[in-house]
């Protein structure tokens, strides 16, 4: 069995711990420890454990400095929502990413302004798209 | 084709054996309610197991007895067998039958052998392989997929030969072990919850210091030969039941965990377990925190987590387990092995055997002929 092993996805905990991770740029444990909510309590092998196992996820990656671990993302918060947003129209929009769109101006209850900014993305996008 | 038969006999007095102490372990359990050790789980687990252990080595056990006393170190006169007390029991008035009845009880068992000698006996047997087959591909098939849930799982720990790993893929913490390894896997939605954490670690870790995961996987690998044979589910059951109420106090007692933080615990795996669809579907040879079936055993499995927590809130201490365990041990092993004995077919025609068959033939007579006048009657 070995240890290195890469997922796709993140776990709700990895994710809260990546989300952090991707704030603070690079970190220690006790960086990402303190940097999560207080009411969170979380022990520090814990959270060493979750760091350990995101680099073996292949997530993050390590560098030793002095005693302690500095940990830096290895993928960006935008391409890992890319990734999600992609299986999620895979999954549940049967790969139709206009559906998924659809649902999200219908429920989402987006102001004036988020619709505007909608238009702006997709008109810049049609219009590079003609170049 | 005699030792074709031999085997056969020997399998079928291992299930009968099990019925028997089946029964026995339920007067028994009873009596240690009355006796007031119904708290003693930690002595009557083990005191379950060499019993259990005992009817499966119980062919050995009777091979050896036959052959000390061919060899004439235990007297003819010191063996038992079932059927002949039965007869003398008969014979000196203690209870009453038709003796044409009662041998042809004592004879059921040649009547079913002779009965299986031809096409039935032929397609039982293909009934009992198929179930074997089946239930041997079952076990193959959950362990294929342990396999698969560990290797997606991560190691966290080595300690000795222990090893900790974490899983995204199970909701409930479980302890297995491979060859050389014992292994503790748990769910990775734990790491956010320290204190459950530490509680299901010291549970599974309390699992592998009783040898629990070793039998499940001996149990596991026993059930595809008696799968038919309820006495054997009402066993594991029972085993099953003890298992976890032994686990939980030992916890408490050795960690000093809150009673409280611990039932909380329990209620969140299985909450937790209920969430998605059950991972290991199939039985596996893993001891898990807690049972979390949802379909015809659901029920059980709310039973068995209250009767944990009421065992856990009473918090009755459990004085002196090895010692209440070899009390208890002797009579039930003996009592279990005489049984074993004793149920073995009859070898010869004993004088009681002959008496009762020529009660049956007069009675035969008897009706044949009308009444036969006795000496004195007004009619001789």
């Amino acid at each position: 069995m070995s240890d290195k092993k890469k997922a796709k996805f993140l776990t709700d905990v990895e994710l809260e711990f990546m989300t952090r991770l991707w704030d603070l740029g690079e970190a220690t444990v006790r960086d990402v420890q303190d940097a999560l909510a207080p009411a969170r309590k979380l022990a520090y092998t814990s959270a060493a454990t979750i760091l350990r196992i995101l680099e073996q996820k292949g997530f993050v990656t390590s560098t030793k400095q002095g005693k302690t671990f500095v940990y830096t993302a290895t993928l960006s918060k935008d391409t890992y929502q890319s990734r999600s947003l992609k299986n999620l129209s895979e999954k549940l929009f049967d790969n139709a990413p206009e559906m998924l769109v659809a649902r999200l101006v219908d429920d989402y209850d987006l102001s004036e302004e988020a619709l505007d900014e909608i238009r702006a993305l997709i008109d810049r996008r049609l219009r590079d798209d003609k170049r | 084709m005699t030792s074709a038969s031999t085997l056969l006999d020997a399998y079928i007095d291992v299930n009968v054996l099990l019925a028997f102490t089946c029964l026995v372990w339920a007067v028994f359990a009873r009596l240690l309610g009355i006796a007031g050790l119904g708290h003693a789980v930690t002595a009557q687990l083990r005191l379950l197991r060499v019993v259990f252990l005992a009817v499966i080595v119980s062919p050995v056990f009777v091979a050896l007895f036959s052959a000390a006393m061919q060899a004439g170190y235990v007297a003819p006169g010191r063996s038992v067998n079932l059927g002949d007390f039965i007869v003398a029991q008969y014979l000196q008035g203690r209870f009453e039958m038709n003796p044409a009845a009662l041998e042809r009880l004592l004879g059921l068992r040649g009547e079913v052998a002779r009965a299986l000698d031809g096409s039935a006996g032929t397609a039982l047997l293909i009934v009992l392989c198929a179930g074997f087959v089946l239930f041997a591909l079952r076990l193959a098939a959950s362990v294929l997929h342990l396999r698969r849930i560990l290797s997606d799982s991560h190691v966290w720990r080595r300690i000795g030969r222990v090893e900790l790993r974490i899983s995204d893929t199970v909701t409930v913490p479980f302890s297995t072990r491979s060859l050389s390894r014992r292994i503790v896997v748990l769910p990775s939605s734990m790491l956010a919850h320290d204190a459950d954490l530490r509680i299901a670690l010291g549970h599974e870790l309390q699992h592998l210091r009783q040898g629990d995961v070793e039998w499940e996987i001996a149990l596991g690998l026993i059930r595809p030969f008696l799968f038919w044979n309820p006495a054997f589910y009402l066993w594991k059951r029972q085993v099953e039941e003890l298992r976890e109420l032994s686990c939980d106090r030992q916890v408490i007692a050795r960690r000093g965990y809150s009673v409280a933080a611990y039932c909380d615990c329990l209620l969140r795996v299985c909450h937790n377990g209920l969430r998605r669809p059950r991972l290991l579907e199939v039985e596996a040879p893993v001891v898990a925190l807690v049972r979390t079936e949802d379909r015809f055993f659901g029920g059980r499995s709310v039973a068995l987590l209250r009767r944990r927590m009421m065992t856990v809130i009473e918090g009755r201490a459990e004085r002196h387990p090895t010692l209440v365990f070899a009390a208890l041990t002797l009579p039930l092993l003996a009592l279990t092995l005489a049984a074993s004995v004793a149920i073995q077919k009859s070898g010869d025609w004993s004088q009681d055997r002959i008496m009762l068959s020529t009660i049956v033939n007069l009675e035969r007579l008897q009706a044949k002929n009308g009444s036969v006048p006795s000496f004195g009657a007004p009619d001789y």
